[in-house]
């Protein structure tokens, strides 16, 4: 049943307030609002593939536009943070084998919901950016691969590109440069693992989306073998504004090394819960207090999980300390990631949260390396002792030891993506483990508690 | 002094009288059942032996009533003699997997130094109580699970005190023959 | 070449190789599962962990080429604990059921455990339960709780026996190995997964419950299967019963692999096939006095100068020294010159891989060494139709057959036994029963089979290749270099013709 009312909803557009909260600056969601802004006429209107046109018609150079990416400092916004600009320069100049642009619209990490926005209501800007990114690779083909639940988006974005196409921006000969690109829609099939990048071009390749061994990078070999560049909605979107503004406009908004702005998909515990603009460097008190007006009926902050569940969490006082960057969070021992911030206020119960985001993690762990596999199902299974009232003493040094086994020992990261997690709940909420702890029965036999001794 | 010889001669009426006193005595209380004796009234009366006894074998069932060995050999590995001899089987069972078509014991080889005993995973083999073996012919000695597993002696009282750990059974798949 | 190095040591390897490969021809063991040297890198299992110089991570010896200048550790406490950690992962949902477990013995998880393994573990939760003893068509029987998803069989059919039946099913601790709906495998190369297995969920149904391989003793040998000569390893007890075989590695012949055919073709050697005794006319007859018996028989024939009434009939299944002792002892000392065999060239012009991957046509193990013996000894063969007409025509005094265990030799010596009359002799050195039987009035010794054998054989690509059997299974049998040996000892006694030739004189 859930499962049915899930797939209807996301036949329906995301049901969130869009328009401009105070406190944000609006670069992507410029036109977010405009009436028909998802149609290529009223795109262009607002300036749309006007970078892609001044691309083409001023004839810059592949090298040009790369060195204008990685000028404006941009860096990839799905969860790494690696520079969006370098990404493209490791593609191999020579064209022996074809390349590939991949745009990894599989946003399925529990909080986020940014790419979502893009997808449903800008897509075309998403779809100049990566022809545009497509030009700087010399790529004559790209995909984007859609969530599958997101049946809505998908909808919106093929339509999209059928105009692009009736537009002259894809095909052949775009603009009459002599650049030919073609861009297709594949549809995931429910995986997280395949948000992953080197899953998502296992997927593509129609094998079972497992991520594949690194090296070779997918800049070098990737999809098909071949040099393959795989980036975030939101990296793409905001490719044609620093075309059109040039990179120091882009580099001049944010921090230092956190340039430009940052879609926010907030949830959890507050007023209003939404997608914000916010410039890099920002407080996190502007979000908490300006968009998402304060939190829910004046209950305090607990803890905040700021860039998606796979982020360590943070207490109250270490979010109210950090700014809205890379450096900083990163700081306070947690990440960006893809910017879906999870606010939970005093009444939340982290171990059940945990136990929460352990079981989809568990569900979501693709089997291929050992250690997740077996390691995302043990902490499981240990977290619903906890919450069951039946764990050991000797449990919680069992799941620090087992997540500390887990971290970095694996192919992709989705081990760590649980393990550090575990392990940051652990150290700033022990208090919250230690009461289940005494609430448990305590039933340990005496061999498991000489085996406690031992370990602790 | 012939006298003394006569004397002398017939010393041994003595002797022999505490001779017979002490055959006397034995006599009354083995009769009587008084004090310490060593012989015992065999076959009606038997020895006790300690519990660490070991005689001929015990193949144990479990608690459903199959066989409790799971014919993994490691009796007849770490047996001196080589006097284990198992063939291993499918079992019918779905639930399970492995058991000996065949489990037989020379006890004409066997040294019953229970090592088998000590080796068995599962609680499957025992050293049992029994010492009376007697057979006609050597091939008698050669004994399989009816007799280490059934005989009368035993009176049923041969489950396995292996307990499988508490799990849910997986099923075996099989052809559809 | 490449110097790197490894524990502090320096060691020169090839360039380029992978490090696992490396460290283990210099002796030093990176446990592993996932990585099979004649598969792809999967970097599965996460077993091989080394602590790189310059990496703070650990990374996958798997996955790492050798070059100049690398720098590993495999001993350091960093690496040990991240091994021991990575075992207790792979077996926690383990079923640990080693008793009933067919790879107890050989299993890469015993060893490891024994090894690296952290003695006491903390799992006492309940363990995924998976479905047990699932058939996968007739050869292999898989248990999918077993299985620790190395994806080493799965990557074999993908690349080696291209029949891509088996995948990984399922996410996470579900995943399963398996074939669509359960259907059978497919192809002439499924037990090869069974060998590269490191743990027990593919067992072979053939060997399987047949023996706890601790029993098992190796001796290494040529299949006898064809002529490709796939180097194999016999598994056997205490050499009176043959189990298994198993390829052994070759780079230039069979790699790691070998055909179902070929492994199945211990079964005609085995006690229940064999003839264990001599005979004549079905009354069984001690060894010695058989030999005396057929050296009698053809030493009569020659010294009545009717040696062209005698015909040899023999397959290229023989090693080349015993070919070499039987060309000399029939065509040297005793001056044969009828010599029967099937068509041995025709089988070298038309030979030809068969199936898949390497099986071939000619389904003899020697060919090539039949032929260089025949040319040496310049003997030429008849094939089988003359000999029948030969039997029939009735200018055959003495037939002398010597057969291997080999099924189809029996089948081409069927029609032969019934073209023979009751006046020809036959004499028949085999290891089987079955020919014995053929002909019931001759008088049968009982031969050493193929896998028992010593000597040389030489395979499709000219490359001869060493059997070094060497144990006996039946006590009354001999070699064929015995058995020639003894003849021609015996056919030099003088007989009572000889003295009476003598006394004349």
């Amino acid at each position: 049943m859930m499962r049915e009312t899930q797939h209807h909803r996301n036949m329906r557009p995301m049901a969130v307030d869009l328009s401009p909260a105070p406190g944000e600056k609006r670069i992507l969601l410029e036109h977010l609002g405009v009436q028909g802004i998802r149609r290529i006429s009223v795109y262009e209107s607002k300036g749309g593939y006007n970078a892609l046109k001044k691309i083409l018609e001023k004839k810059l150079s592949p090298d040009q536009v790369i060195e204008a990416v990685k000028g404006s400092g941009i860096r990839g916004r799905g969860g790494a943070g690696f520079p969006t600009g370098l990404k493209w320069n490791f593609v191999p100049k020579d064209q022996s084998k074809p390349h590939y642009l991949l745009c990894n619209a599989d946003e399925s990490e529990p909080g986020t919901f940014k790419d979502r926005v893009i997808l449903e209501h800008l897509p075309h800007m998403m779809i100049e950016g990566m022809i545009i990114g497509a030009y700087a690779v010399q790529a004559k083909k790209s995909y984007v691969y859609i969530r599958g639940e997101y049946t809505y988006a998908t909808k919106i974005v093929e339509e999209a590109i059928k105009e692009a196409y009736r537009a002259g921006y894809l095909g052949k000969n775009i603009l009459g440069s002599g650049f030919d690109h073609d861009m297709f829609v594949h549809r995931g099939a429910g995986a997280y693992i395949c948000g992953e990048e080197t899953g998502l071009i296992s997927s593509l390749e129609g094998k079972k989306g497992w991520p594949k061994l690194k090296p070779p990078f997918p800049a070098v070999e990737g999809y098909l073998k071949c040099p393959t560049v795989v980036n975030n909605v939101e990296t793409l979107a905001a490719v044609p504004w620093i075309i059109n503004n040039g990179d120091k406009a882009y580099s001049g908004i944010g921090t230092e090394k956190s340039t430009g702005t940052k879609l926010w998909s907030v949830s959890g515990d507050v007023v209003r819960q939404g997608v914000f603009e916010v410039e890099c460097g920002a407080s996190f008190q502007t979000l908490l207090e300006d968009c998402c007006r304060g939190m829910k009926d004046g209950r305090k902050l607990k803890a905040v999980i700021p860039g998606g569940s796979s982020a360590p969490i943070l207490t109250a006082a270490e979010a109210m300390d950090m700014t809205l960057d890379y450096e900083s969070i990163a700081s306070k021992g947690s990440m960006l990631g893809s910017g879906g911030m999870i606010i939970l206020d005093e009444t939340r119960d982290l171990v059940q949260v945990l136990k929460n985001l352990s079981e989809f993690y568990h569900d979501e762990s693709c089997g291929q390396c050992t250690p997740c596999r077996e390691g995302t199902g043990w902490l499981m299974k240990i977290l619903h002792s906890f919450t069951e009232k039946q764990a050991r003493p000797i449990d919680l040094e069992l799941l620090k030891t087992t997540s500390n086994n887990m971290i970095g020992r694996t192919i992709c990261v989705l081990a760590d993506s649980i393990a550090m997690p575990v392990l940051s709940y652990i150290e700033k909420f022990p208090e919250e483990f230690d009461r289940y702890l005494s609430e448990s029965s305590g039933q340990s036999s005496l061999s498991e508690k000489l085996q406690a001794k031992e370990l602790l | 002094m012939k006298a003394l010889n006569n004397l002398k001669a017939k010393s041994y009426i003595v002797s022999t009288l505490f001779g017979l006193a002490t055959t006397g005595k034995h006599f009354v209380q083995n009769l009587l059942g008084i004090g310490d004796r060593p012989t015992i009234q065999y076959p009606e009366e038997r020895r006790a032996y300690s519990n660490r006894f070991m005689g001929v074998h015990v193949l144990t069932r479990k608690a459903d009533g199959d066989i409790a060995c799971t014919a993994c050999m490691l009796c007849a590995t770490n047996c001196p003699a080589d006097c284990i001899h198992i063939v291993a089987a499918e079992s019918p069972k779905p639930t399970v997997e492995k058991y000996p078509a065949v489990y037989e014991i020379d006890m004409m080889r066997c040294v019953f130094c229970g090592y088998c005993e000590d080796a068995c995973p599962v609680d499957a083999v025992r050293m049992g109580r029994d010492y009376e073996y007697a057979e006609l012919s050597e091939r008698n000695f050669v004994v399989g699970i009816e007799y280490l597993a059934d005989r009368p002696q035993l009176k049923g009282k041969n489950i396995s005190v292996f307990r499988e750990p508490k799990k849910l059974v997986t099923q075996k798949l099989r052809k559809a023959s | 070449m490449a110097k790197i190095t490894i524990n502090e040591k320096e060691f020169e390897v090839e360039d380029g190789k992978n490090l696992v490969d490396a460290a283990e021809e210099n002796g030093i063991e990176i446990p592993h599962y996932c990585y099979h040297p004649g598969l792809s890198v999967a970097g599965q299992c996460r077993m091989c962990v080394v602590e790189q110089e310059g990496n703070s991570k650990l990374q996958i010896a798997c996955n790492m080429q050798c070059k100049d200048g690398l720098k590993v550790s495999t001993e350091s406490d960093r690496v040990k604990d991240a091994v021991k950690w990575n075992l207790e992962f792979h077996l926690i949902n383990h079923p640990i059921d080693c008793p009933i477990c067919d790879q107890a013995g050989e299993c890469g998880l015993q060893e490891y455990f024994m090894e690296h393994g952290k003695y006491k573990s903390q799992m006492r939760e309940q363990k995924v339960l998976k479905e047990k003893v699932v058939p996968l068509g007739d050869k292999i029987t898989l248990d999918k709780e077993r299985c620790i998803l190395c994806s080493r069989c799965v990557r074999f059919t993908q690349e080696v026996s291209k029949t891509a039946d088996l995948a990984i099913f399922n996410r996470g601790d579900r995943s399963v190995i398996g074939t669509v709906n359960n259907e059978p495998m497919k192809g002439n190369y499924q037990v090869n997964t069974v060998d590269i297995c490191p743990v027990g969920a593919l067992t072979s149904t053939d060997f399987r419950f047949e023996q706890r391989v601790w029993f098992l003793e190796e001796a290494e040998s040529i299949c006898r299967g064809c002529s490709t000569g796939c180097n194999v390893n016999i598994h056997h007890k205490a050499g009176k019963h043959i189990y298994r075989l198993k390829p052994r590695y070759n780079a230039d012949v069979n790699a790691y692999w070998m055909c179902d055919e070929g492994r199945l073709t211990y079964k005609s050697a085995n006690f229940d096939k064999r003839l264990n005794a001599a005979r004549l006319g079905g009354v069984k007859l001690p060894l010695r006095e058989a030999v005396q018996m057929l050296a009698a028989e053809l030493k009569t024939l020659v010294a009545m100068e009717q040696q062209d009434e005698i015909a040899v009939l023999l397959f290229p299944t023989e090693t080349n020294e015993d070919l070499e002792t039987v060309f000399k002892t029939l065509k040297g000392d005793l001056e044969i010159n009828a010599f029967y065999s099937i068509d041995v060239q025709a089988l070298i012009d038309e030979d030809e891989v068969k199936d898949e991957l390497m099986m071939r046509n000619d389904p003899y193990p020697n060919s090539r060494g039949f032929v260089k013996g025949m040319k040496a000894h310049k003997i030429e063969t008849k094939n089988l139709q003359s000999l029948k007409k030969d039997l029939e025509s009735g200018k055959i005094g003495h037939l002398l057959i010597i057969a291997p265990e080999d099924p189809q030799v029996t089948d081409l010596l069927a029609p032969l036994s019934q073209a023979t009359s009751p006046d020809t002799f036959v004499s028949l050195l085999t290891p089987q029963t079955a020919a014995a039987d053929l002909f019931a009035q001759a008088l049968s010794i009982p031969c050493i089979s193929h896998y028992e054998k010593k000597g040389c054989m030489i395979n499709f690509q000219g490359r001869e290749q060493q059997l070094s059997g060497g144990f006996r299974m039946i006590k009354e049998s001999l070699s064929l270099d015995e058995c020639f040996r003894l003849l021609l000892e015996e056919y030099k006694k003088p007989t009572e013709i000889d003295r009476r030739k003598g006394a004349q004189q």
